[in-house]
């Protein structure tokens, strides 16, 4: 080297390499972009082998000084992929990173805490902002739908007012909660109407239930944690605006449709002179206008960022929709040389909620559609009804029931963070969240539907909970050599106050003031009139102590411990703590192995135990009440009979299931291709449910109980692949998929050999059954006679259990097992594009392999019955068939599908660097755009649970709703409701400045 | 340091408030059963909540009055009401054990003797053992039991509610009417005897109205004849001087039949105060109600009717006849009205208000149009239920008499309940056990023959001059027509395995019902009645 030197060489740049010992200094700049170009602020710039580096400015830029010009930078930024650049004598330096779509260093939320992807050790899947469901998405479970393998978010037809139903692997339980814990900042039991899609930052879900036992009680159907967006470090305030417009249609291809005024009149109905698709009458292109506000600023010890969301939402049913109002701030702010953190959340919604009737849909199939809509066709002469019964004008339906309600939801959270030491952190928050809904239902003095001889009804009622959080932790976290750990200590106590109130009146001298002035009816005053009144008050009390140590040895070896000990008043004295506890590890295999072939290969074994509540407060407890109708007769009058209301369980206790979770994490060809892998078996012991007990001695024939066994299993693949990454060309696919069979391996020991339950009564009409549940068998088995064609009077053959043909229904041995109505598979595959300033995202979703009871068709899809009800007409209507409401094979019909839930496309408009604005970003998305599937009825889409025969009749009052239906009878589709999906088409921009 | 201690006193403010480990839930709006009790007023409401059970009384037509001779639920002709086929089969005697109506009444009555149980042990700790209520619950609990055992026979016997046997046996035909027969024998002296005071509850001549009818039909119950007691048990009721015959037979079935002096047992429905439970007008009225009677149009689901064979089973000059609902229907201006003589008329029945829109419902025939007979759109209730059928087995409205036993209120507001209070047990029923357990014994005896036509007289009919099976009969099944007694008759008279309208003739294990599914399944230790498996 100093040969050289010697030799008198003048310029150090001849050869660089001899000089490199000295200290010697070469200033290289740059800038750090993501793909679009965008600046990345705080990127790391480290000279490789040495301990020198910088980091980039606010605009991207960043200066070093190396010793070599020829020196390897490593430039690194969280979520973005590594890269090692050789100068090679460069000194001016434009670096691009792109997104690391395995984020190995993503920080995900795995409650109580927060770790590196790589370092998880259990089934826990984390979607943020960018891979979010874009379009009119209105509820923050629409963010999620089809993007994690394992967790189905569905809701068939498009009630916008009726819930998701959310289900994580599979069905765990038999009659307790079956919807994964909600989990939004720390509040457990958060509730997602408080906060608006466009505030999340992130959603992680915890799958199995070594991630999940650390919230011990209420995992054992999975958690979701829901992080809203805080500022982001910047040096100056943001401000971002983005609002949409949206318009929603009734997938017409997929109505189901009712027989027009001609075939009615053909197939023998009433001609009451008019032609009228009743359907056209009460459906409509709901619009939709949407605009979010927020902004905010971090400088490092200040935090806040605030937003203001409305949403004014236009269903397709007429005048279903909803208006809401959500403002939020999320605060923090240091003290003590960063050792305090104080924080707050509050938030606050309004929703005012029209729901209409969604009973009008089917009555607008079934009623005749050679009725008018009014008498003579003039709206002054009122509305047309033909009298049939039960039959009703779906147009009156709606107008003269309205029906609307009022939700207000307000959350106010306080935290602090105290760091009294290097790698301590003492935590406490406290939080309140406060859920009110009110609704007025009014049935006009001349609706049929309704009011029926009672000369107008109006129905108030309240609903309020009271959600109180109180929560202290301690972590501490510390490393050695070879070691990482994080140990974490906490105490956690919930109190849930819920209240309910509602009032009946009836017999009004005026309609005009609809539900707004009870006393204005003669119900309570008239001895005989019709009225009713009710007030109930419950409380539930939890309290907890839990534990997790988190271990990492020589950064590829994983080890996580938990443990929860919960108390719950729901139980008697003997039953209510519980303990819960998760063990889970992972190992790197790629440096142990040394496999090259991968960039990362991690397998993951966890095995934890979570528990399930009742939803019933008191059900261990004997209390005594009235019972509706059944009031006592003493000296010639009527009072309150008190008496049990039902049968007391002293023995109640926790519901526990054990789940084992194998996974392997995976990327290659140079994180190009990266995801996950995951098997999972789980049993679920000590079933919370409702079954028929023997009276006597029961007061009542059903009670609570523990009792049963369910066993479940299923795999998850996650991949993630980036086909094309170039600087103004991107491609990235991710696709999901996901199995899960659910056996029943006990239910009741005392049920005889081969027997069973029958369920899903109504599908066609009283009496006739759709679901079977039996020992071993998997849930959601669908059963009819089997359809072995029509006799020469058109009434339906059945196969007798000889194979024989009979017309006898009413064999119940005749039932056989026609389907299921769970899934084989359900899958979701995503492809975003990005060309310069274009982004181009389409996401497909499908489920294979369940089947549906399809009601409608059972009840409905009869000529013969045209003079009660209007048929409907699909690809399966024959004119041979004269039966009516009967229910067999042929409704039980496969409904695989594959829909396009959600194409966008985008473009950022290029801004000048003297434009006042940061990104202005227009798209267009559309929703549900189309439906590949055989199935006969108007949504394939796979019913979790069955909400029952009650639905959909009147008006309802949703009251605190058990969980919104029965979860062993998945797979029936019931003609009181009328569904049918939406197609909608946004025109949306975003701005920042 | 100071900031921890700050730190501990927040937690302690905000987590220690309420004691750290407190599970004990406030209860609010349920009453917890240290609190209750403590007054008279507490103890009659709970001592009447066993009584509710008698609320489903009308509900278990379906299987009591029902699938007799006397009754028919043919499938209409819009198929409205037709659920598959399970009325027309209840009919037929096909009783599938997992059918509701059995779950229903099975564990309806139960769950009054559980109740009764329940309230016994209560009263027994407040008031002691030998208090008048504990023997008007102890009645009570063997009515509901002599209920059971004539539905279902092999029922389990348990008095216990604290200890009872979580899964108990069932007990033979005989072994449980020998415990009726000892509980109401055992409880009667400590009865009250005034029957104004216990109106609608058990008093001593109630429970010896209970043991008559039971003595009666004891061989129904494999106990043999009872005769004797049973004369014996209806005399104690007649000698009580607290029941007459109401000199006009429709007093006991006004909707103001509270002071009816010969309703011995009633069912108090009120159609404020209990609910939808006595429905008579949606099930079993004819469709041109809604004219007649001022009701919303789809009130009638006309279903239920009369067998023709059991109308004409009446003497024309029967005013009992005037339950029925038959011939030319007219509108709400023909006055309709029931009179405590003659049941149920028109005023002013002329030309002028004939109902004569009846054709909606023969509009609703599809494609059989051709099958009807040209009377078919009249409103003529015609007293056949099958008087045409089409091929497919549907009938018309105006086929089959209806019921109009109990006075119907024209435009009520809610025509699913009904005020009429529904007589379990009437004197003129107690007449009529005494006269047929004397006729058993002496098929010649003068009072038993004085008896039945002192019935009849009350009837228009004609005294009868020799009392024979056939007369006793008939006077059981007219005279309590729908009143929920005429399984019981059929079974006493071993006419209810024979063919009839829609029924073939069957084996004597329809004598009984099946034990529910729901209970087979439930309790392991029951065993399903032959016949059933």
């Amino acid at each position: 080297m100093f040969s050289n030197l010697d030799a008198g060489v003048t310029s150090i740049s001849v050869d660089h390499r001899d000089f490199g010992a000295f200290n010697y200094q070469v200033t290289v700049t740059g800038t750090v972009v993501d793909s679009q170009g965008a600046p990345l602020p705080g990127a790391t710039v480290i000279e490789k082998g040495t301990s020198n580096g910088t980091q980039s400015d606010f605009d991207g830029n960043f200066s070093i000084q190396v010793s070599d010009p020829n020196a390897i930078l490593v430039v690194s930024y969280i979520g973005f992929r590594e890269v090692e650049l050789p100068l090679e004598g460069e000194t001016e330096l434009d670096i691009t990173l792109s997104e690391d779509t395995a984020k190995l260093d993503e920080v995900v939320v795995v409650g109580y805490g927060s770790l590196q992807k790589k370092e998880i050790t259990s089934a826990v899947a984390s979607v943020s902002t960018e891979d979010f469901n874009q379009g009119n998405v209105f509820t923050s479970e629409q963010l999620l739908q089809g993007k994690v393998a394992g967790l189905d978010i569905t809701k068939a037809g498009s009630d916008l007012n009726q819930p998701f139903s959310i289900r994580l692997r599979g069905v765990s339980t038999l009659g307790a909660n079956s919807t994964p814990l909600i989990v939004i900042d720390g509040v457990i039991g958060g509730n997602l109407d408080l906060v608006d899609p466009n505030d999340i930052a992130s959603i992680d879900v915890l799958k199995d239930a070594s991630a999940a036992a650390i919230y011990g009680t209420r995992g054992s159907a999975g958690v979701i944690l829901v992080t809203t967006k805080k500022g982001s470090y910047s040096e100056k305030a943001t401000l971002n605006y983005s609002s949409y417009v949206s318009f929603d249609e009734p997938l017409n291809d997929r109505r189901i449709r009712p027989a027009t005024a001609e075939e009615n009149i053909r197939f023998g109905g009433v001609d009451f002179g008019s032609n009228t698709n009743f359907e056209d009458e009460i459906l409509r292109t709901g619009v939709s206008n949407v605009h979010n506000l927020s902004f905010s600023r971090n400088n490092g010890s200040t935090n806040y960022r605030a937003s203001i969301n409305y949403r004014d939402i236009g269903g397709t049913l007429v005048d279903q929709g909803f208006e809401q109002l959500n403002a939020r701030i999320n605060i923090s702010q240091n003290f003590l040389d960063d050792k305090l953190t104080l924080g707050s959340i509050v938030s606050v919604t309004k929703r005012e909620i029209n729901y209409s009737n969604p009973a009008a849909l089917r009555h607008a199939s079934t009623f005749s559609p050679t009725a008018p809509v009014y008498i003579n066709d003039d709206p002054q002469q009122g509305y047309f009804e033909t009298f049939i019964e039960q039959q009703y004008n779906p147009v009156a339906m709606i107008k003269l029931n309205p029906h609307l309600g009022v939700r207000k939801n307000f959350l106010g959270n306080f935290k602090l963070d105290y760091k009294p030491i290097t790698g301590l952190n003492l935590g406490m928050s406290y939080s309140i969240q406060s859920t009110n809904e009110q609704q007025g239902v009014y049935s006009y003095s001349n609706s049929r539907a309704g009011a029926e001889a009672t000369n107008g009804r109006a129905r108030r009622s309240s609903y309020d909970q009271i959600n109180e959080l109180f929560e202290a932790t301690g972590t501490y976290t510390g490393e050695t050599d070879d070691w990482a750990y994080t140990a974490l200590l906490g105490y956690s106590y919930q109190t849930i106050v819920d209240e309910s109130f509602s009032v009946e009146n009836t017999d009004f001298i005026t309609n005009e003031l609809t539900f707004n002035n009870l006393d204005i009816g003669n119900g309570f005053r008239d001895p005989e009139g019709v009225r009713a009144t009710a007030s109930n008050k419950q409380e539930s009390l939890l309290a907890s102590f839990f534990g997790r140590i988190n271990l990492t040895f020589k950064d590829n070896y994983y080890l996580s411990a938990s443990y929860r000990r919960e108390g719950s008043s729901k139980f008697g004295q003997n039953n209510r703590w519980g303990n819960f506890w998760a063990l889970s590890g992972g190992a790197e295999l790629t440096d142990l192995f040394k496999i090259k072939a991968f960039n990362s290969l991690k397998m993951r074994v966890g095995y934890g135990v979570t528990g399930n509540l009742p939803s019933q407060n008191y059900a261990y407890l004997p209390t005594l009440g009235a019972i509706p109708g059944q009031q006592g007769y003493v000296d010639g009058s009527f009072l309150p009979a008190i008496q049990p209301t039902s049968n007391p369980n002293p023995d109640l206790k926790w519901e526990e299931k054990g789940e084992l979770n194998v996974g392997i994490d995976f990327a290659l060809m140079d994180y190009r291709i990266s995801g996950s892998v995951d098997y999972y078996k789980r049993n679920t012991k000590d079933l919370l449910n409702v079954i028929d007990v023997p009276s006597p001695p029961n007061l009542f024939n059903q009670s609570l109980v523990n009792l049963g066994e369910l066993e479940s299993n299923g795999f998850e693949v996650q991949i993630n692949f980036q086909a094309i990454n170039k600087a103004d060309f991107n491609w990235e696919i991710s696709a999901n998929a996901a199995r899960n069979v659910t056996k029943l391996i006990k239910f009741n020991n005392d049920i005889p050999e081969g027997g069973g339950l029958l369920r899903g009564e109504g599908i066609a009409q009283n009496g006739s059954y759709a679901a079977y549940i039996q020992e071993g068998e998997r849930i959601g088995n669908i059963i009819a006679p089997t359809f072995a064609g029509y006799n020469s009077e058109g009434l339906p053959y059945f196969l007798d259990e000889e194979g024989n043909r009979t017309t006898d229904n009413q064999e119940a041995d005749i039932f056989t097992v026609q389907g299921n109505g769970l899934p084989d598979l359900t899958a979701g595959i995503a492809n975003t594009f990005r060309y310069k300033n274009w982004d181009l995202n389409f996401f497909f979703r499908g489920a294979f392999g369940h089947d549906i009871a399809n009601g409608r068709r059972a009840r409905y899809e009869h000529a013969g019955y045209v003079g009660i009800q209007n048929p409907v007409i699909t690809d399966g209507f024959t004119e041979e068939d004269k039966g009516l409401l009967v229910w067999h094979s042929l409704y039980v019909e496969d409904a695989s599908f594959v829909k396009l839930d959600n194409a966008t496309l985008g473009y950022t408009i290029p801004l000048s660097d003297d434009s006042v604005l940061q990104k202005l970003r227009l798209y267009i998305s559309g929703q549900n755009l189309f439906v590949i599937t055989n199935y006969l009825g108007s949504d394939p889409e796979v019913r979790y649970l069955d909400r029952g025969r009650g639905i959909g009749r009147t008006p309802g009052f949703s009251g605190n709703p058990q969980y919104g239906g029965d979860i062993l009878v998945p797979g029936i589709d019931r003609w009181e409701l009328g569904q049918y999906p939406n197609r909608t088409i946004t025109l949306g921009v975003n701005i920042s400045l | 340091m100071r900031k921890i201690k700050f730190l501990f006193f927040v937690l302690a403010v905000f987590g220690l408030s309420r004691s750290c480990t407190e599970l004990d839930s406030e209860v609010y709006s349920e009453i917890t059963p240290e609190t209750f009790f403590q007054d008279d007023a507490q103890l009659s409401s709970a001592a009447s909540s066993a009584y509710t059970t008698l609320y489903r009384w009308w509900e278990d037509m379906w299987l009591m009055d029902m699938p007799t001779d006397q009754s028919a639920m043919p499938i209409r002709s819009n198929r409205g009401w037709d659920d598959g086929g399970r009325w027309p089969a209840i009919v037929r005697h096909d009783f599938p054990p997992q059918d509701d109506i059995f779950n229903g009444a099975w564990s309806g009555y139960f769950g009054g003797v559980s109740s009764c149980n329940r309230l016994i042990e209560i009263f027994t700790e407040n008031v002691g053992s030998d208090s008048p209520i504990v023997f008007e619950l102890r009645a009570l609990r063997a009515f509901y039991y002599y209920t059971l055992l004539d539905l279902f026979g092999n029922v389990p016997l348990e008095t216990s509610f604290s200890d009872a046997n979580p899964a108990p046996e069932q007990s033979s035909p005989e072994e449980v009417f020998a415990f009726i027969e000892s509980e109401l024998l055992e409880v009667i002296p400590g009865l009250s005897e005034d029957k104004g005071a216990t109106y609608a509850k058990m008093n001593k001549w109630v429970a010896w109205t209970v043991l008559a009818k039971m003595y009666l039909n004891a061989n129904n119950y494999n106990a043999g004849d009872h005769w004797v007691e049973a004369a014996e048990a209806a005399n104690n009721v007649i000698n009580s001087g607290a029941y007459q015959i109401e000199p006009f037979y429709f007093s006991n079935f006004m909707v103001d039949n509270e002071g009816s002096q010969e309703n011995i047992f009633v069912v108090p429905y009120d159609k404020v105060n209990t609910g939808e439970q006595f429905a008579i007008i949606r099930r079993a009225t004819h469709q041109s109600v809604t004219g007649t009677l001022d009701y919303p149009a789809g009130t009638s689901w006309g279903g239920v009717s009369i067998q023709e064979d059991f109308y004409n089973a009446f003497e024309e000059n029967d005013k009992r006849r005037g339950m029925f609902f038959i011939g030319q229907q007219y509108t709400i201006e023909a006055g309709p009205t029931w009179s405590e003589e003659i049941g149920f008329f028109y005023q002013n029945p002329i030309d002028e208000y004939r109902l004569i829109d009846c054709s909606e419902d023969v509009d609703r025939f599809v494609g059989v149009l051709d099958q009807l007979p040209p009377e078919a759109a009249d409103c003529n209730v015609n007293i056949v239920p099958e008087y045409w059928f089409t091929n497919d087995g549907r009938t018309g409205y105006e086929n089959g008499a209806r019921y109009a036993k109990w006075e119907l209120e024209t435009g009520p507001e809610n025509t699913a309940r009904q005020s009429n209070d529904y007589a379990i047990f009437r004197y003129a029923h107690i007449l009529l056990i005494r006269a047929e357990a004397l006729w058993r014994m002496n098929s010649g005896s003068a009072e038993a023959l004085m008896l039945v036509n002192q019935v009849r007289e009350r009837a228009g009919v004609d005294p009868l001059d020799i009392l024979t099976e056939d007369d006793l009969f008939w006077e059981f099944k007219k005279e309590l027509a729908m009143e929920n007694h005429a399984r019981t008759i059929l079974i006493r008279y071993d006419r209810w395995l024979e063919p009839w309208f829609q029924k073939e003739q069957q084996d004597s294990s329809r004598n009984l019902y099946p034990i529910p599914l729901n209970q087979l399944n439930a309790n392991p230790n029951l065993e399903q009645n032959p016949g059933y498996n």
